[in-house]
């Protein structure tokens, strides 16, 4: 292309002195124009070839990308029909969410669990996705941890066996990814949940916990009936007592408080097994619910001399959107708990901290601590730890059970520090009420 | 002398409330379902009603919605007087019209008429 500007010039210049020539020389004149023109004519073809060249193979080039994106985008239809197939036909229920946690995918089977309607999800934040469907159990699933996550929630009277998996974009499998322009990596691109109906797979248990939560309320009625007879027998109601008598029946009424307790423990945990337990929330003060649990073991902490501090915050809001009732049996269960595993005139601490989006309670007591090998299984339904179990025969097991669903059931974290012999520190996290 | 009807399934249970009203002046009239205790609540008119939810033939729920669709029962102050302790319960109850809500093993004898004596001031 470069080489055929001066050639142009000089037929140009040829053509004008032909034209000169036409006028002074007459035919000899005339042969030299159409001489001149058929160079015009062969310089301007060479020049245009060039051109063509070129464009032919930038067309080549375009057609081979094009034909490179048409394929991608068939491939990619078909891997979206097959994927969207698998999904469909898969018994677990599915829930993906973008790299900006926003639902993308919720199969039919999950949107049976959550009561969903397509239309009403897509696309929604999955905070506020678990805030309407009350699902805020499945919050931890999407936190920022790149690492797989596995646990068992209480949703809607089924019991859902949970998994996470972060998925990955690895640039590499790309083909315009090669070359120095797309360096190899890998882009994380959301999070896929799986969630296995237990509640499904096992049709007994619901009968099972219904007839469990029938026998509860039959003990529960019995247990009443005792506290009635052994309280008008105290004051007087069936006639004067002797001393004795009286001590028999303070103790056998102390000991009926135990078992109305445990039943209570119990139907609780029943309850939160079967899912059944709603939430109604309100706002609460934390601070508040802290302080009703300590007055309710005012007694208990006298009789063992305990030192008990609470340090909490003053002038910041502490209130959560949460239900009352769950939150203070968290509570208490954790109080109840440092209580009753720290020796007589030992220590406990508690306190209250802001953390900007969450609110984080913490209890740490000098106490019988929690044996490394039984840590794990600490939050277990049912489960005491031995040196629990010598310190104090009576209890159920439930209590951190319920605690840790009442806590992740606010979309809450809960956790624990032990050593034996040393303590415990038991922890939660709620999220602040949002202030509109 | 007030009137209180208890309709109560437990005959153990009735007589120890009853016991315990009576010693406090009070006339007590006992239904042992919920099918009788709304027929004596229309007949007896009673100043006051402790009403149990688990019960034979109807309900708690389902009497203590009877008795505020009736004009005749409407205006009795109803009780409940159960072991059922979950918070939906305890909000239907109040929602349906009843004036307290006391969980059985949570109360004594001595509470219960106290609130009693309360509510009839």
């Amino acid at each position: 292309m470069q080489k055929t500007g001066p050639l142009i010039v000089l037929a140009i210049l040829i053509t004008v002195l032909t034209a000169v020539n036409f006028v002074v020389a007459g035919v000899w004149a005339s042969v030299a124009i159409v001489v001149s023109f058929l160079a015009v004519v062969l310089l301007t073809v060479r020049c245009f070839k060039g051109k063509i060249h070129a464009l032919e193979k930038d067309i080549s080039i375009l057609s081979m990308l094009l034909e490179e994106n048409e394929k991608k985008f068939i491939e990619s239809e078909k891997e979206r029909n097959r994927t969207e197939k698998i999904i469909s036909s898969i018994d677990d229920g599915i829930l993906a969410v973008d790299e900006n946690k926003r639902v993308l995918i919720v199969n039919k089977v999950a949107r049976k669990i959550f009561e969903a309607k397509p239309e009403e999800i897509n696309g929604l934040p999955i905070k506020e996705f678990c805030d309407i469907y009350d699902a805020r159990a499945l919050l931890k699933f999407f936190s920022a941890d790149e690492d797989p996550v596995e646990d068992v929630i209480f949703l809607n009277g089924r019991e859902l066996h949970v998994s996470s998996l972060p998925v990955f974009f690895d640039y590499g499998k790309d083909i315009f990814a090669h070359g120095e322009r797309f360096p190899h990596k890998v882009k994380t691109l959301g999070k896929v949940i799986f969630l296995r109906d237990k509640g499904k797979l096992n049709p007994d248990k619901r009968a099972k916990n219904d007839f469990m939560l029938s026998a509860m309320h039959q003990l529960k009625t019995a247990a009443a009936l005792a506290k009635w007879s052994f309280k008008m027998f105290l004051s007087g109601d069936f006639g004067r007592l002797t001393k004795e008598q009286k001590s028999v029946l303070t103790k056998l009424n102390q000991k009926n408080e135990e078992t109305i307790s445990l039943t209570e423990g119990l139907s609780n945990a029943i309850k939160a097994e079967s899912g059944f337990d709603r939430f109604n929330r309100e706002s609460v003060d934390l601070k508040e619910v802290v302080e009703e649990v300590l007055a309710d073991f005012k007694n208990k902490i006298k009789a063992k001399k305990i030192k008990l501090k609470f340090k909490k915050l003053s002038g910041t809001s502490l209130k959560v959107f949460a239900d009352k009732g769950k939150i203070k049996l968290a509570v208490e269960n954790l109080v109840d708990n440092a209580l009753k595993y720290t020796n007589d005139k030992g220590s406990v601490l508690l306190s209250l901290e802001d953390n900007g989006k969450y609110l984080k309670f913490e209890i740490k007591d000098s106490g019988i601590g929690v044996p490394k090998n039984q840590q794990p299984k600490i939050f277990n339904e049912f489960f005491r730890a031995q040196n629990a179990v010598k310190k104090d025969t009576i209890g159920t097991g439930v209590g951190l059970f319920l605690a840790k669903k009442n806590i992740e059931g606010h979309g809450g974290k809960i956790w624990f520090e032990s050593e034996e012999g040393q303590g415990s520190t038991f922890s939660f996290t709620l999220p602040k009420e949002r202030v509109k | 002398m007030k009137n209180i009807l208890i309709i109560e399934d437990d005959e153990f249970l009735r007589a120890l409330i009853g016991k315990k009203f009576a010693m406090e002046n009070f006339n007590m009239i006992s239904a042992i379902d919920g099918e009788e205790g709304v027929k004596r609540a229309r007949e007896d008119k009673p100043d006051m009603i402790l009403l149990d939810l688990v019960l034979p033939k109807l309900d708690g729920f389902e009497v203590l919605e009877k008795l505020k669709a009736d004009e005749a029962t409407a205006k009795i102050p109803v009780i409940i007087l159960s072991n059922l302790s979950q918070k939906e319960d305890i909000e239907k109850g109040i929602k349906l019209g009843a004036i307290d809500y006391i969980i059985k093993a949570q109360f004594t004898p001595e509470e219960i008429i106290e609130k009693a004596k309360n509510i009839l001031k």
